[in-house]
């Protein structure tokens, strides 16, 4: 059965202070554990968020690093090859530049001139390799509201 | 009739800024009449937001398109049960539900009686009407009145925000009257996406009454375990209603948005985790509180950090902060929620450290072997998980502030960090009921602990030696050695635990009693609603493992496509090749405003033919809006998820995309255990009540 306690055993303070200073230590142990693997996961998975100007800017440093790029399509570009699933269009930056994706995927119904695109994947100096796609049009349904539409790339 | 339901709204503001104010006078001035004439003011708040939202109702089911909320999300061609359910289908409506169920949940728990409680529940009106305050303000429309003086101050773009607000009363009229409605968004004409906002409404309304009773406690220095009993059942209803919001979002999610998972770490969804995961700290530390007198300003501040999150949830979902599919559009009230949060909480942590005196431990930790340090271990996961998932979501925020520059995190970020933390939660949950109060003897511990690890191990090791040789990520570095094996014998070793203890306590009534085994189990069931509930939410949550590591280790996804006629194969980690034949597209009947186009497939596995499947595609004539819905064939092995993603010259080619998804169902399994364990530790148990009122006589009893 229970046994009944009306306060814990008095300690003598050094070994209570002990005791603090391992929960103390342990605490902190785990505490850094968990900041170092917040860290390194957040420096191997994190990803720029870039318009097509600044990933111009960017240069070689990216060419490794998973980006996100947002950009409208050129309609004129796309050109879709339904067998193979092989998607490619140029997307236009507010400022003029230009990017041209490649997508391996189906061709989302939004897939047209104007639409906004957010693109995740890699860029290796000439084409974005996308890996998702994102598409965006302004929604008739809801005042300023967007209808969104996202497909993944063939793994 | 929109008029008298805005008057309501109007009254109600008004009514619940008197019953903050007066309860509080009251108290401090020691005026029961004044506490009383607050507590029916408050009861009168309850009464005019209901007729609010029944006038609401009414106006959508008549159709009034004068009115702007009925014009946005309904439409004349809409059943009356969906025109019902558009009260939640967009901000204005949703807010008026949210403040709604909130003040039911604040107005029951005044007509209790208040017997101990009298001198907690001024505060406790004061803090719930205050947060109704605000809510209803916000769609009130009485922000639009700053509009003017901002202006004035040269602050145009505020001045606009709070002017548009005009656009969330759920009563604002339009000059004319339109000929139909937009009609509700497509994606919510599901009935999984019906229930699943009031679940988690109510789950986050009801974590506002524990909050309550802890500010209550803290002012008046009744900090004992008073607040924590009288509020334990508020907190595992709001907890069992936050589950459910989560799980019904994510069979909807499954079901409905075809891409073949069920959560994706967006943003909205770690607004309803996170306070979720605090909550669930909290119902687990404050257990320590109760037995032993011990972590007092850990579960003060763990409510407090829940109530807090709540609020923030609901503004990350109105506020349009951070992008994501599910924000309702822009609007001013996103700094009025980081002006009422920030206001909130920093009295709130003001209010703690004012009161820490009183807050002291009764006891110590004993030894780091012991029930209590294995619950401040758990407290601490749930809370690094938390904070990741924080840092996750407000990451793109953070890094445009600080190194301006916006950068994102996405799933692998998640699953990578909070991956191996809800592992050793796993683990913990077996560890925790076999470890004594206050300390443990090594030999015992390892006598308890070595079958449930030999057959953790055990599992490991077949399943490995079964094929199942998949790696993850080894946490902190790149390199995948860790065996997705050892996370089910994580599984099997908590689950051997768990089942053990029912195993111990059947046999022990059996034996002691000359009951049957199974009336043991029941009556064993009956009596310790709480320890053994508890027990089959850990079960639940091991069969939810399965399903969890099943969809993230051993999913396959092929996407190809066919001329009709065609075929392709997609392999399964545990059955084989299933084949699916593209055999045609045809449109098929639907409402008026959905055309439709279905797809069939027939299927084979390993050779032998088991069946059709067929995924459509709807699209929303009048929103243009695209759907697809896929086709699915169960078992309790694995799903088969086909969606048809596109087509060519009217079907003669079309584009397929297809996933495998291990031990899914055990998800769905393990969330209805899930739920069902909360609701018997929530069923009103008066022996028990009995029990917990003997316990808070000063003395104290530790079971040895």
């Amino acid at each position: 059965m229970s046994e009944v306690v009306t306060q814990a055993q008095p300690h003598t303070g050094s070994s209570a202070a002990n005791k603090r200073v391992k929960f103390i230590i342990g605490g902190a142990v785990i505490a850094l554990a968990i900041i170092y693997l917040i860290f390194t996961a957040t420096q191997s998975t994190a990803a720029y968020f870039l318009t097509v100007e600044e990933l111009n800017d960017k240069g070689s440093v990216i060419y490794d690093r998973n980006v996100r790029v947002s950009g409208k399509v050129i309609g004129d570009s796309i050109d879709f090859n339904s067998r193979d699933l092989n998607l490619s269009f140029e997307i236009v930056g507010e400022e003029g530049g230009t990017l041209p994706v490649v997508f391996n995927g189906p061709k989302p119904d939004q897939m047209r001139h104007d639409a906004e695109a957010i693109i995740e994947g890699k860029y290796d100096g000439n084409e974005f390799i996308a890996q998702t796609l994102l598409l965006k049009c302004p929604s008739r349904y809801e005042e300023g509201g967007f209808t969104e539409e996202k497909v993944e790339a063939v793994r | 009739m929109a008029n008298i339901g805005y008057v309501a709204l109007l009254l109600a503001l008004v009514l619940a800024l008197y019953a903050t104010v007066a309860a509080l006078v009251g108290a401090r001035r020691r005026m029961p009449e004044l506490v009383m004439s607050a507590r029916n003011a408050a009861l009168t708040v309850t009464g005019l937001l209901t007729l609010s939202v029944v006038i609401l109702e009414y106006l959508l089911i008549l159709g009034d398109f004068r009115t702007l909320y009925v014009a946005e999300v309904s439409n004349r061609a809409m059943p009356v049960f969906f025109k019902m359910t558009a009260l939640w289908g967009s901000q204005a409506g949703s807010l008026l539900f949210w403040s709604w169920l909130m003040s039911l949940f604040g107005g029951a728990v005044l007509l209790r009686k208040w017997g101990k409680m009298r001198t907690l529940m001024p505060y406790v009106i004061a803090v719930t009407q205050i947060t109704l305050f605000f809510f209803i303000s916000l769609i009130s429309g009485i922000w639009t009145l700053l509009a003017v003086p901002l202006e004035a101050l040269g602050l145009t773009s505020g001045a606009q925000l709070l002017a548009d607000m005009v656009n969330i009363n759920p009563f604002h009229q339009l000059g004319f009257t339109p000929a139909d409605g937009n009609g509700l968004n497509p994606l919510l004409r599901h009935w999984g996406m019906i229930i699943h906002p009031p679940m988690l409404y109510l789950g986050f309304v009801s974590f506002v009454i524990p909050y309550a009773f802890a500010i209550a406690a803290l002012v008046t220095r009744q900090t004992g375990d008073l607040w924590i009993r009288a509020t334990r059942r508020w907190t595992l209803v709001a907890w069992l209603f936050l589950s459910m919001g989560l799980l019904l979002g994510g069979w909807w999610a499954y079901g409905v948005l075809g891409w073949g998972g069920y959560w994706a770490w967006d943003p909205v969804e770690n607004a309803a985790l996170m306070p979720w995961l605090t909550g669930t700290a909290f119902l687990h530390s404050v257990m320590i509180q109760e037995k032993r007198g011990m972590f007092k300003v850990w579960n003060m501040a763990l409510i407090i950090m829940t109530y807090s999150l709540v609020i923030f949830g609901t503004f990350l979902t109105r506020s349009g902060v951070i992008s994501s599919v599910h924000t309702f559009a822009q609007s001013g009230i996103g700094p009025l929620f980081l002006i009422f949060i920030g206001l909130m909480f920093i009295y709130s942590v003001i209010l703690l450290f004012e009161r820490l005196d009183s807050l002291k431990s009764e006891n110590e930790l004993d030894s780091l072997l012991s029930r209590e340090s294995i619950f401040l271990l758990q407290n601490l996961l749930f809370l690094a998980v938390f904070f990741v998932t924080f840092w996750g979501t407000i990451f793109p925020v953070v890094s445009e502030l600080v190194a301006r520059q916006k950068a994102i995190v996405g799933p692998p970020f998640f699953n990578q960090v909070n991956g191996p933390l809800l592992a050793a939660l796993v683990v913990l949950m077996g560890i925790a009921p076999l470890m004594p109060w206050r300390r443990a003897s090594v030999q015992k511990l390892v006598r308890l602990l070595l079958w449930p690890v030999v057959v953790g191990l055990g599992v490991t090791a077949a399943l490995f030696a079964l094929g199942l040789r998949n790696f993850a990520i080894l946490p902190g570095t790149q390199l995948r050695v860790l065996p997705v094996s050892l996370f089910y014998g994580f599984a099997a070793f908590t689950a051997v635990v768990t089942l053990l203890e029912y195993w111990r306590g059947t046999r022990a009534r059996h034996r002691s009693t000359g009951e049957g085994y199974l009336r043991a189990l029941w009556t064993l069931l009956g009596r310790n609603r709480r320890r053994y509930g508890g027990y089959l939410i850990h079960i639940g949550v091991i069969m939810m493992a399965l399903g969890v590591i099943g969809t993230n280790f051993f999913q396959s996804e092929t996407q190809r496509n066919l001329a009709v006629g065609e075929s392709f194969t997609i392999t399964s980690t545990l059955t084989g090749d299933y084949t699916l034949t593209y055999e045609g597209l045809r449109s098929l009947p639907a409402p008026d405003d959905v055309s439709r186009t279905g797809a069939t497939l027939s299927v084979s596995r390993n050779g032998r033919n088991i069946g059709e499947l067929h995924p459509t595609h709807d699209f929303f004539i009048p929103q243009e809006q695209p759907m697809t819905i896929p086709a699915m064939r169960y078992s309790l092995i694995e799903d088969l998820y086909v969606i048809v993603a596109g087509w060519e010259d009217g079907g003669a080619t079309a584009t397929f995309k297809a996933f495998v998804n291990p031990l899914v169902n055990w998800l769905w399994i393990g969330g209805f255990i899930f739920i069902l364990g909360t609701a018997v530790a929530a069923w009103p148990d008066p022996a028990e009540d009995r029990r917990l009122a003997l316990a808070s006589a000063p003395r104290r009893t530790v079971p040895a």
